[in-house]
């Protein structure tokens, strides 16, 4: 399979009426994505800001909320989403040789792992709710609160970027599963496979963020 | 026949350097807007469209551009520097030994509680000729809120669970009109009230409590007969309230508070060191952090580790408890808090001086 | 590969009004935003009338507290989020920006359709909250007011975050359509630069409007559910908040102005028939401008207690945003000497921005002055210059765009008398309604008051007065455009002489634009024919 190229049985596609050739649209359309993922980073920017701004002003009771996050979980969603970015590339390169079993599997394989993460940030989340411990004005651990008073204030930005990250997951998950009804339907192939490339480049930025939310939420205390 | 005032009047002496810096910005703005506006109605008229007037053609001319670049960047700074120079004598450079006043905003009037104790509501008494530093907070649960004095010039956000700071010195005696500038909701516009400027006779009257005659307003167009007619509808918004409720000095409150609140327990006001970081020669001075910061426990500071004692705590206390106070205490019983610890400061000066 | 039947144009092919609703035109687009965006300029204007009515006199008259909030608030809702910000780039430049650049549509139509349709949903949404209790918060929605104010806020915060989103998609458009969609021979130095001035804009569309979007929507969190990040009660900062509004809305200032100087850079030399003055200058100075509106937006907090030291880094900062601007307004000038003025209606325009646009320039130095913010922050010195940039610049450059490019929108040209009279009206009154405002910053009158001390009454007639003189100045141009639209005489598809794309092809343009390639051959103001 290596190095062979099959552009047979595909479903043609043809670029819209403004663009030259397939090119020119392939192009434009990663310098839409490229601009669309800019846009995410200033998106999630005034999480982080609020972040770091707190947990300047309340440095102790940052660091006892955050080491009651469990890093184990935490360090298991990350090996997921680094499979995953691993799968979606494997996928973008079966497209690429016309080799739709392999990118349906590779599909088949990063839809698994975004529902691995949604199921182990489940797992996360009702624990964290069985013992009470919600944002602001939710919150409803005693104890929690008496041994660091502004844990609700972390547990706020706790659940929202994390939550944040995870609706970006589970739209993923409903782009991946729209690319597999493609790929099933042949549309996806060697001369057209800009959707894939671009819900990859979607999953790698996820990714990132995620790898940036790891070592601050559940490593740094 | 229209009245549209005049200038305000400058009733401190920061007002009228800031009078100095607005009448040279005023000068920049006419000098530039004839700059611009001159040539506009010169060209439009001489090089108007009509039968045998050919457009020359011109696309650039490097040295003007540098030029026309260069000279506005220097005058910028020019007023960028004035401005600065303003403002630190407008804000910041509090004299030490201001006179202090503590100030509550909230939705939607003024209570101004004085170094004897006393509070007053919506008029702020002070002396003539006496710098008046103003600590103010808004009171907790509440929105932000602005005080400003248009004939100090002055403006400062009062924001709940901060204390933010400013401070002047009246030169002219009588009421100066102040007004709420951080929009509030529905009392937004009636949360006005007027800084009452006291000559030293009656400042002294007042401050012991004997009925004085209310000084006259002081117009924002300095005409005061149309100012008291004028205003006199709306007297009833702030009648004075000096209230004598509580002869108690804020330090004797607050010394109450230490005793009775427990703080005593672990913090002395002897220098005694106990569980918690004694009181004694604390306030203003720099301490340093368990994280290794240096800091000066100031107001906000205190007010912090009352309500979050864990944020910033001392070296050396890292494994000191103490429960936090978020909301136990009032805003006026901080303030009597807050004022009782820096009362405990003129011992310390006088311990640093045997030392030396 | 052009299929528009000889004959038709944009306006007409393909029929009926199911074309309309789901075309991915970028010409009909831009139109269905104009017409959205006049509507609710009307809106905006009839509170804002309102408003002057209730300050005509001193006492509490026409409206109660809570209206006169509520009406100041959807004022600057309205007029902000759903007129000012779409006004230029959304309508005007959806139109213009890919004939400007020969491109049959713009990068991606059906996310622009998705983009104004995302827009009509956040204005359902705005106005729907006049139907729950309104909204009282001003469009600042400053905690911790707007966190506790039991009005429709939640819905008001939801449409704004909304409106955010079509304004990124817009702005990212336009930005992968001037990357990957010039025509031949058409580099950057051969923009024409109201191109320039819609792409600087749409790049603070694109890294601005989410840093809002989110802190709306932490607003809105904390309305629902308490999260806290900006309740002192619980631990928050509420002046963070501020630092994350302005750090979308400083630079959302230049998003409304950079467009009206693009307008301003294609109606002065087209109407001097010279080329303009320091091209590279003028782009420069509109990334300058673009750049500079990231790192200032401390100045709208110098009386919040941030310390003295960052009161100072941003009154410096600011104060370079005025070397651009000087450089920009000074070239205008420049371009008139020698040229060949004609005093059409869009030139008329021009003059008026560039006189309103100067008052209100120089005022913002003031305002950058650290000590004198002291005095003037949030008084009505700040209404006034804030006027004065807004309308007297954005809109007076929308004026201009509007007259310059009507007889490309529909073919028509207009009453060139009418025009005239109801752009010398609209500043007349434009100028009596806002220049006593600054008089009475000075005076030290707060804004957002609905009743206010007697020695503010007569400034606040006169401004009351002026405010129906902008109404009677909008009602004639309503007038003469409405009788040009279905009356007026056929315009040639190049009335005003000029060189860029969009003129070479017939007026309205058919779909998809050009019935020929266009290849650019000359810069966007080179008036050759005309060189002595």
């Amino acid at each position: 399979m290596a190095g062979s190229v099959d552009t047979e049985g595909f479903k043609e596609h043809h670029p819209a009426h403004h663009f030259k050739d397939a090119d020119h649209e392939f192009f434009t359309v990663k310098n839409g994505m490229w601009l669309f993922m800019l846009q995410e980073i200033l998106f999630f920017a005034p999480l982080f800001v609020a972040y770091f701004t707190f947990k300047f002003i309340y440095f102790e009771d940052f660091q006892y909320s955050a080491a009651k996050l469990d890093w184990k979980l935490g360090a298991v969603n990350t090996v997921i989403l680094i499979v995953s970015s691993f799968t979606v590339v494997r996928a973008v390169v079966a497209a690429q040789r016309g080799n739709n079993e392999g990118l349906i599997e590779n599909l088949i394989y990063t839809i698994i792992c975004g529902f691995g993460f949604m199921i182990v940030k489940a797992i996360e989340y009702s624990s964290k709710i069985a013992d009470g411990v919600l944002p602001g004005a939710w919150m409803n651990n005693a104890a929690l609160v008496e041994a660091a008073p502004q844990a609700p204030l972390f547990y706020s930005l706790y659940f929202m970027m994390t939550g944040l990250h995870a609706l970006h997951v589970a739209v993923g998950i409903g782009l991946f599963a729209w690319l597999l009804l493609k790929a099933k339907r042949r549309e996806l192939g060697p001369k057209y496979y800009t959707p894939l490339e671009m819900t990859g480049l979607y999953w790698h930025f996820v990714d990132l963020v995620w790898i940036y939310l790891f070592p601050l939420l559940y490593l740094v205390g | 026949m229209m009245d549209f005032g005049g200038y305000p009047i400058a009733a401190t002496a920061a007002a009228e350097s800031w009078d100095q810096l607005h009448w040279f910005l005023i000068g920049v703005c006419v000098f530039f807007s004839l700059v611009v506006f001159v040539p506009m109605v010169v060209f439009a008229i001489k090089y108007r469209a009509r039968p045998g007037h050919k457009p020359t053609y011109i696309s650039h001319n490097n040295a003007l551009e540098i030029f026309w670049t260069a000279v506005p960047t220097v005058i910028l700074m020019v007023i960028f520097a004035w401005g600065w120079i303003v403002y630190k004598e407008l804000v910041i450079n509090a004299p030490p030994n201001a006179m202090e006043v503590k100030v509550m905003a909230r939705s939607w009037g003024w209570t101004f509680q004085y170094e004897d104790g006393r509070t007053t509501n919506d008029l702020l008494f002070v002396p003539v000729n006496k710098p008046v530093r103003l600590v103010m907070t808004a009171a907790e649960g509440d929105v932000i809120h602005s005080f400003f004095v248009p004939n100090f010039r002055l403006k400062k956000d009062v924001v709940p669970g901060i204390y933010n700071t400013t401070w002047f010195e009246a030169r002219i005696p009588g009421r100066h009109q102040f007004f709420c500038t951080e929009y509030c909701g529905a009392g937004h516009s009636i949360m006005i009230g007027a800084v009452v400027v006291l000559e030293e006779e009656d400042w002294q009257l007042w401050r012991w409590g004997k009925a004085i005659d209310m000084p006259d307003w002081v117009g924002i167009g300095g005409k005061r007969e149309r100012m008291l007619t004028a205003s006199q509808g709306r007297e009833a918004a702030f009648q004075v309230q000096t209230a004598h409720l509580d002869q108690k000095s804020l330090i004797d409150r607050g010394q109450e508070l230490h005793r009775r609140q427990g703080c005593v327990a672990c913090h002395s006001s002897d220098g005694t060191m106990g569980i918690g970081p004694s009181f004694l020669g604390i306030f203003g001075e720099e301490v340093e952090l368990s994280d290794g910061r240096i800091l000066v426990r100031d107001e906000n500071y205190i007010r912090g580790q009352i309500e979050n004692p864990r944020a910033q705590i001392v070296r050396g206390f890292e494994h000191a408890v103490m429960p936090p106070y978020p909301g136990r205490l009032s805003e006026l019983d901080l303030n009597a808090l807050i004022a009782y610890i820096k009362s405990l400061q003129g011992s310390t000066t006088a311990q640093r001086m045997t030392e030396e | 590969m052009h299929h528009s039947p000889e004959g038709t144009t944009y306006l007409n092919y393909p029929k009926g009004l199911m074309s309309w609703l789901v075309t991915l035109d970028h010409k009909r687009i831009g139109m269905m935003y104009l017409a959205s965006v006049l509507f609710f300029f009307f809106v905006g204007g009839v509170f804002a009338l309102t408003i002057r009515l209730e300050l005509f006199t001193p006492e509490q008259n026409l409206l109660t507290a809570d209206q006169y909030n509520q009406a100041f608030t959807y004022h600057g809702v309205i007029m902000v989020f759903l007129v000012i910000i779409p006004m230029i780039p959304a309508a005007i430049g959806n139109f213009v920006l890919p004939l400007m650049l020969g491109a049959k549509d713009v990068a991606f139509p059906r996310m622009n359709l998705a983009s104004y349709y995302i827009f009509v949903a956040a204005s359902v949404m705005a106005v729907a909250t006049m139907f729950f209790g309104g909204v009282d918060t001003g469009w600042t929605f400053y905690t911790p007011y707007s966190t506790q104010t039991q009005t429709a806020t939640t819905l008001m915060l939801c449409a704004a975050f909304v409106a955010g989103f079509s304004s990124i998609f817009t702005g990212l458009n336009f930005m992968a359509t001037v990357h990957k969609l010039r025509a031949p021979g058409q580099g950057w130095g051969q923009l024409p630069l109201f191109v320039w001035a819609i792409y600087a804009t749409s790049v603070i569309q694109v890294l601005a409007t989410p840093v809002l979007g989110l802190t709306l929507a932490l607003v809105a969190l904390e309305r629902v559910a308490g999260v806290g990040i900006f309740d002192p009660a619980l631990g928050g900062d509420p002046v963070l908040f501020q630092h994350f509004f302005w750090f979308y809305s400083h630079p959302a200032v230049y998003i409304m102005i950079l467009p009206a100087m693009g307008v301003i850079n294609e109606v002065i030399p087209v109407f001097s028939r010279k080329p303009i003055f320091g091209y590279k200058a003028m782009a420069a100075a509109i990334f300058g401008i673009a750049l500079v509106a990231f790192a200032v937006w401390g100045h709208h907090m110098f009386t919040s207690g941030q310390t003295a030291l960052v009161n100072m880094l941003f009154s410096l900062i600011t104060m370079f945003v005025a070397v651009p601007t000087g450089i920009k307004v000074f070239s205008w000038i420049a371009t008139m000497y020698k040229g060949s003025i004609h005093f059409d209606a869009p030139m008329i325009y021009a003059f008026a921005f560039l006189f309103v646009f100067v008052i209100g320039g120089l005022t913002g130095v003031v305002l950058a002055t650290l000590g004198a913010d002291i005095h003037f922050h949030d008084t009505y010195y700040v209404v006034a210059h804030f006027h004065y940039v807004m309308v007297g610049g954005t809109l007076f450059g929308f004026m201009a765009g509007l007259h310059y490019w009507w007889p490309k929108f529909f073919g028509k040209m207009f009453n060139s008398f009418l025009a005239k009279l109801s752009a010398v009206l609209i500043l007349i009154g434009f100028n009596v309604t806002f220049f006593p405002q600054f008089i009475l910053g000075i005076q030290g009158m707060p804004r957002r008051y609905w009743s206010y001390i007697p020695e503010f009454t007569a400034l606040n007639q006169l401004s009351t007065i002026g405010s129906f003189v902008i109404a009677l100045g909008f009602f004639l141009a309503l007038g003469y455009l409405t009788h040009s639209f279905f009356f007026g005489k056929k315009a040639g598809s190049n009335p005003w002489r000029a060189l860029t794309l969009e003129w070479e092809s017939e007026s309205p343009p058919p779909l998809e634009n050009f019935r020929f390639d266009p290849v650019v051959t000359h810069g966007p103001y080179e008036f050759k024919g005309e060189r002595v």
